[in-house]
């Protein structure tokens, strides 16, 4: 079953194009991770994705829904959106930030959060290991634990779908891999995954399939093996790479 | 721990309200003041029902108000230096008041009774005007709001000091105006701020946790299916009408706005739902403690309030700033 489709997708801020002729289809339950260097157009796709940007020309449907016509709330119950960054510049509790991905199965007036809403929410924290830092202020966590407070926000929103900016942008190897592990958790439960990478190796371990953009354009698409090749990504890059065969667990890594 | 903050904040609400109905340039002790509420034969029953009970209360909506608005708009823009005045509010009512000022002068005081209709008017116009030139596409984007808020406080502001010039005399009462003042205010002056007051809180009460997720960030409101523009559009607007209808009888009161979320963010927290009620409790007592003072201070004249919440709020929220719990 198709879950996202993208055709003919153009965007632009001004008169130049960002994505040019953009055609992905991705199925439900598959993971598929976006690489490419900066400004290639990583961030713009899932924007238009989760409809927080609307396409110049052609179109993005999410489950037969154009994003940016769906009604607000019955979207955001579908498609669920870990962008880079999350500062709020004023106090809030962990617990009140997760709260917020309650929001869309919630009255638009006089909202109130419930037991069920409560529930979710320490799910949520459980799954990414933070249930700890519950009742703590969002702004004395570290970086690492504000990423995993990010993404536990938007499982409380509890969708099906779910998109991630650089999931494992500012994080050491060690809470790179914790990220890691969560995505690799949700994507075992059945949820579609569409991931901005910029270490390759890590989209390589963990999607089904890599989509390679090059100046806001697909350069190439399929599974790890195909696509991660010397030669795809010195054009795409313009560096040097290998690829070398850990002798151990005789998986392929990409070196630059 | 929250409760007995809570507890005290009533308490010293109730106190300090008496406190203000006693004193002024006729000093009545508290039993008279109680005896004046609850009998209508008592001798300072002109004094504390007909002059300091409607100034009282209008001290009370009007910081309750502009308090609520700022939170709100501090919340909405990501921003803490916003305050209720932020899309020209202030500088369209003053401009609304002088105009009637000059217009009264020429044409012999007959209409200088309309000064507060004017300014309202004027308030809305430009906060109409700032909403509208920031507008882009069916969004209204933050920076961009707050630009065209600030060139319209301009434009609004030279135009004010034009007409002062034009007008030359019976300057002082456009001063008293501009400086804000709660002098002299009567029942029938309270109605409007009360009522905008209430549909303002009562909105945004209800938006609260849409607040909450535009102050976490807009992009992530938007990802939870927040209706953001929308919520902007009513917020900014109820609170400029609620803020327009204090000016235009108050004239200008600053820093009330601006500054009372911050304290009550540091004794309250930052969830909205708390922090509108909060706002609006310090606010009120805030501008109703100082009106006191201003009373007082330099009694029989009156020190311009404005001057007075500042002199008051300053060491106060740098008490809070010091002493306040270090949220990170």
């Amino acid at each position: 079953m198709v879950e996202i489709i993208l055709k003919n997708v153009d965007f632009g801020y001004t008169d130049d194009l960002v994505l040019k002729s953009i055609n992905l289809q991705i199925d439900k339950g598959e993971f598929v991770s976006l690489i490419g260097p900066n400004g290639s157009g990583k961030t713009t796709l899932l924007k238009l994705v989760a409809g927080l940007l609307k396409p110049t020309r052609g179109t993005v449907m999410v489950r037969g829904m154009d994003p940016s016509k769906a009604r607000k709330k019955h979207f955001a119950r579908i498609v669920g959106f870990v962008t880079e960054d999350l500062n709020p510049i004023y106090p809030f509790r962990v617990k009140q930030i997760v709260l917020t991905g309650r929001l869309p199965y919630k009255s638009s007036f006089f909202a109130s959060w419930d037991e069920l809403d409560f529930q979710k929410v320490k799910e949520a924290l459980v799954k990414v290991d933070a249930l700890g830092y519950l009742d703590r202020y969002f702004n004395q966590l570290s970086a690492g634990e504000k990423k995993r407070v990010s993404i536990a926000r938007i499982l409380a929103q509890d969708t099906p779908v779910l998109l991630f900016d650089e999931p494992t942008a500012h994080l050491d190897p060690g809470h790179a891999v914790e990220v890691l592990e969560i995505m690799k958790k949700l994507h075992a439960e059945g949820r579609t995954i569409l991931a901005a990478f910029h270490e390759i190796n890590f989209a390589a371990r963990l999607s089904d399939r890599i989509v390679m953009m090059k100046e806001g354009k697909i350069f190439a698409e399929g599974k790890a093996e195909e696509v991660l090749t010397e030669e795809n990504l010195e054009q795409v890059y313009n560096t040097c790479f290998r690829i070398i065969r850990d002798p151990l667990s005789g998986l392929a890594y990409v070196v630059y | 721990m929250k409760l007995g903050k809570w507890l005290a904040l009533t308490a010293t609400f109730v106190v300090l309200v008496l406190l203000c109905l006693s004193v002024g340039s006729v000093k009545v002790d508290f039993a008279d003041v109680l005896r004046a509420l609850f009998d209508q034969t008592s001798k300072h029953r002109s004094i504390v029902w007909g002059l300091r009970l409607p100034r009282v209360l209008m001290g009370l909506v009007a910081g309750a108000s502009l308090a609520a608005v700022g939170a709100a708009f501090q919340g909405l823009l990501r921003n803490p230096l916003v305050d209720p005045y932020l899309l020209g509010v202030s500088s369209g009512a003053s401009f609304g008041a002088v105009l009637s000022i000059y217009l009264a002068t020429m044409s012999g005081y007959r209409i200088l009774y309309r000064l507060p209709t004017f300014s309202f008017a004027f308030a809305m116009v430009a906060s109409l005007t700032a909403i509208v030139l920031a507008k882009k596409n069916g969004t209204v984007p933050i920076v961009e709001l707050i630009l065209s808020g600030v060139m319209v406080s301009v434009l609004f502001s030279s135009a004010t000091i034009t007409l002062l010039m034009l007008i030359r005399r019976n300057i002082t009462h456009a001063y008293v105006w501009l400086f804000g003042s709660l002098s002299g205010m009567t029942w029938d002056d309270l109605l409007s701020p009360f009522i905008f007051f209430l549909i303002f809180f009562l909105v945004s009460l209800g938006l609260s946790q849409q607040l909450n997720a535009m102050a976490i960030g807009e992009v992530q409101a938007k990802i939870s299916g927040v209706n953001t523009e929308f919520v902007k559009l009513i917020i900014y607007s109820l609170g400029s009408l609620a803020a327009a209808s204090v000016v235009s009888k108050t004239g200008v009161i600053g820093f009330v706005g601006l500054i009372t979320p911050h304290m009550a963010r540091r004794l309250f927290g930052s969830d909205h739902k708390v922090l509108l009620i909060s706002s609006a409790l310090v606010g009120a007592i805030l501008l109703c403690v100082c009106d006191a003072i201003a009373r007082v201070m330099v009694s029989p004249s009156e020190m311009p309030i404005g001057v007075v919440t500042a002199f008051v709020g300053v060491p106060v929220m740098l008490v809070l700033l010091k002493k306040g719990e270090n949220h990170g």
